[in-house]
This record gives C-alpha cells, structure tokens and sequence, in this order.
C-alpha cells in the first residue's frame, strides 16, 4: 500500500498542466532602465519563433485602473491606500489575465509584476512583510529579470525625456516640492528595496547601461535557459483558488 | 491592528448592511442624547465600490480575494479621514461595518484567517466591537447592492460562471460572526444599542449590559 498522501483533482490538474503551460517571465527594475524596450524586442523575437506571447502591463486592469488613476490626478492616496489599491488591480490582472493566458499555454512578459509593488511601497515605509502578505497567494514567475541602475543614471534619464509624476517621484513621502529632486530621493531608497529583494529572492540581473542589443541578446539567451517553477511547488495556492473560481478553466482542465 | 487614540472606537459588524447602518444611527442618537459627541464612519466612503458597480457588467469579473482588497483599501481611507481624526479630537466614533464584517466574509468564502487578519492589521483596535445578531429564520443578501458590503459582494460575485452561492456562504458568514463573537464578546439586538452606549459612556453602564443579557439568556 502507498504511503504517499492522495492528491486532489485540482492538485492533479495543476500538475498536468504544468508541462504544456506558458512561461511568466518578469521585467523588474527602476524607472529609465530600459524594461519596456527589451519586453517589446523580447516579444517580437519569441513571436517571430511562433511563441504566442501577451505583454501584461503594471496597473492596467480596465476595472482598477480608472479607479487609480482618478484618485492619483487629486492626490488623494496614502501610502497604504496606494499599496492596497495597486494590490486590488495586480489580484484582478492575476486572475483574469495572466492565470488564463498561462494555462493557455501562452508565454507572459510582466512589465513590472509584483517586486515593482514591494521596492516602491517599502520605499514609502511599509513592511514587507505586511506587503508580502497583501499579495498573497503569490503566482511566483519563472524568470525575474532586474535591470540594475545607479540612482543617478535613472534620475538622468528621466530628467532627460519627462518631469516625473507626484507619486511617480515619491513627493507625496519625500514632502519635496520639486519632482526632479523628490524623484532622486526616493529613487535611491526604491533602488535599495530592490537590492534587498534581488538578493532574497534572487533575480536574474541584467545591466541596465549596457547597449541595447547586448541586452537583448543577454535576455534571449536566459529566457532560453529558463526552466518553469513547478507551480505545485511554488504557487499551488494562487493556481487552485482561481481554478476553483474560474469553471470555464476547471472543465478544460478535467478533460486533459 | 494598532492601539486606539484619545477617543473611543466602537465598531458595528453585521450580514446585512441596511442592519449595520440603522444600528450605527441608533447608537449614534443614543450617545448624542447623551451629550457625546460622536461621530461616524460608514462603508464605501472613499466610493471604491460605488465606482466598481457604476463600471460596465462584463469587465466586473472579481473573486472575493479582491473584495476584501478592496475593502481594505476603503477602510484605509475611513482610517485615514475619518476614524483617526476625530478619535485625535477625543470623539466617540462608531464605525459601521468595520474589521470583522470582512472578516467573517472573507472566511465565509474560503479565504485564511491568517492573511484576513494580516490585511487589515493597519486598522486601529476597536474598543468595543458589536455584533448584530441575525434572526433565527433565514435569510440572505437581497439584491441591492448599495446596501452594505455583503448585499454589493453578492452582486458583484453572482455573474461569475459558477455562480454565487448566496444563502450557504450568508450562512456560512452568520456562523462566523457568531464565532467572532466570542473573541469581541456582545451580541445585540438593535435595541440593546442604548446599553452599548451606557457602557461606551458609564463604568457602570457595562454591569447594566450584562444584567441584561444574563436575563435575556434565562
């Protein structure tokens, strides 16, 4: 008789599914650092391989986002209003289109996925693990790259092309006047969460001040070598609570 | 959740929103007879869901994960406006619905007790929480969602493609808040709000609370 514990329909669902779903690779870093270009170079060379490929953009869910947008143009949110509304929309993103778009088997390139979420909000002083705990269950992506920066070189290139929004340039924490200045501040201590979670978490990284297309032939050769985190391993949790949810997926996987 | 300040937080948690909210009115005259100055603060202030349910139907696809989220953030800002200033200018403040009403939703719907309680960690500790008893025969959410947090997560949950079940998780959050109750302690009639109040205002006023309910449970 086997000793090993029976495993659920969905366990054994999510198991099955592991093989022939798609990647979530992530794009992390400071503003300036380049992640949206090499995200759109990346998708045209893995489509041009006939990948099916979706790009999912940081606080873009069409329920959420009006609802941040308009409380962001009057400055009204606090930082754990902030946090907890940019949680609202990276829930329902999780939910109705990346979770679908991977068990599809289509490969997700996250411009800005959950890390983006935890440097900036830590940067305004709440604690990780209370931030950690607000995005939980966590969907884990198989490949985290951060483009690293100094402070003075995002600052630089953002000065360069665009003065940076309120919350964009952490006034509403730094108190400062001018967005220019405020950015620099609050840049360097976003640039340090990110240090802190590249190393816990242990990111893939990518030198920002490079040329572009050494960048991009750096990303195609780690996207080739990357290897999916089981989800049964990694985000059993997150995958289950939305199979249960989601009938339409819970069919299509009970007739694999 | 953090200490409370100067004044004092009194929090209503309930099913049904309509309940919540004549409870809270009710407790408010009470205290306002006699003389305190209070004041209140009440589910959706910030509009988070009445912008939610003014957007179009299809695009409404939420799990309930994300309406304890959304909650959370509404409470964020009832904390922020409402509740901690006038608990700084030493007021009564009677918050209705607060922590436990998501809470026990939150359990009602499968979500952990640990990550419920770690999400609203950043709420201030009320100094008294009530909650409304429910009446034996059962009920459930009715189909207005600007009623109450329960009413509008029933709606919002119902288009979903396996559907909501309404009365097994109403009933399923009755339960937990009868569980909740032990932790708080008082359950009320609406009509006990006026010994609430006594007890908010009085030492004395707390024995009153409990002779009453020791003769009600006889």
């Amino acid at each position: 008789m086997s000793l090993k514990p029976k495993r659920s329909i969905i366990e054994q669902m999510i198991a099955r599914r592991d093989k022939s779903r798609g990647l979530l690779i992530a794009f992390e870093g400071p503003e300036g650092s380049g992640k949206t270009t090499q995200r759109k170079l990346l998708k045209t060379w893995l489509a041009s391989r006939d990948q099916s490929v979706v790009s999912a953009r940081w606080a873009s869910s069409p329920l959420v986002r009006p609802l941040i947008r308009v409380r962001k143009k009057i400055r009204a949110l606090s930082p754990l209003e902030y946090s907890l509304l940019h949680a609202v929309d990276f829930r329902h993103r999780i939910e109705t289109e990346i979770l679908p778009a991977l068990w599809a088997g289509q490969t997700v390139l996250a411009d800005r996925y959950l890390f983006a979420a935890l440097a900036r909000d830590a940067a305004r002083g709440l604690e990780l693990d209370w931030l950690l705990q607000s995005y939980a269950p966590l969907l884990w992506p198989d490949l985290v790259l951060y483009f690293t920066m100094p402070p003075q070189v995002s600052s630089r290139r953002v000065a360069a092309t665009r003065q940076p929004r309120f919350y964009e340039s952490g006034q509403d924490v730094t108190g400062i006047d001018d967005p220019l200045i405020s950015y620099r501040q609050f840049i360097d201590r976003v640039i340090g969460e990110y240090e802190n979670l590249s190393a816990i978490f242990k990111f893939v990284t990518v030198n920002a001040e490079e040329a572009v297309y050494r960048q991009h032939q750096q990303v195609r050769t780690l996207v080739e070598q990357a290897r999916k985190r089981p989800w049964t391993d990694y985000s059993a949790e997150a995958v289950s609570e939305w199979l249960r949810r989601d009938f339409t997926a819970y069919r299509e996987g009970a007739r694999v | 959740m953090s200490e409370p300040l100067g004044g004092r937080l009194v929090a209503i948690d309930g099913a049904h929103g309509g309940d919540v909210s004549d409870a809270a009115t009710a407790l408010r005259e009470a205290l306002i007879h006699r003389q305190a100055t209070t004041g209140t603060s009440h589910w959706d202030a910030s509009g988070l869901f009445g912008d939610i349910l003014a957007a179009p139907a299809h695009q409404r696809d939420l799990s309930p994960r994300t309406l304890v989220l959304l909650y959370a953030a509404d409470l964020a800002f009832r904390v922020r406006w409402e509740i901690v200033p006038a608990l700084h200018r030493s007021m009564i403040v009677v918050a209705a619905p607060y922590v436990t009403t998501a809470i026990t939703f939150g359990l009602a719907t499968g979500l952990s007790i640990e990550w419920l309680r770690t999400v609203f960690r950043f709420a201030p500790l009320p100094t008294r929480t009530v909650i409304l008893r429910e009446p034996k025969k059962a009920r459930s959410w009715k189909r207005k969602p600007k009623r109450g947090f329960g009413e509008c997560c029933a709606t919002l949950l119902e288009p979903t493609p396996q559907g909501f079940p309404r009365k097994k998780t109403w009933a399923a959050m009755v339960n937990a808040l009868s569980a909740a109750d032990g932790e708080h302690g008082g359950q009320f009639r609406t009509r006990d709000l006026r010994l609430v109040a006594q007890e908010i205002l009085t030492p004395r006023g707390r024995q009153a609370v409990q002779t009453s309910k020791r003769q009600r449970s006889r």
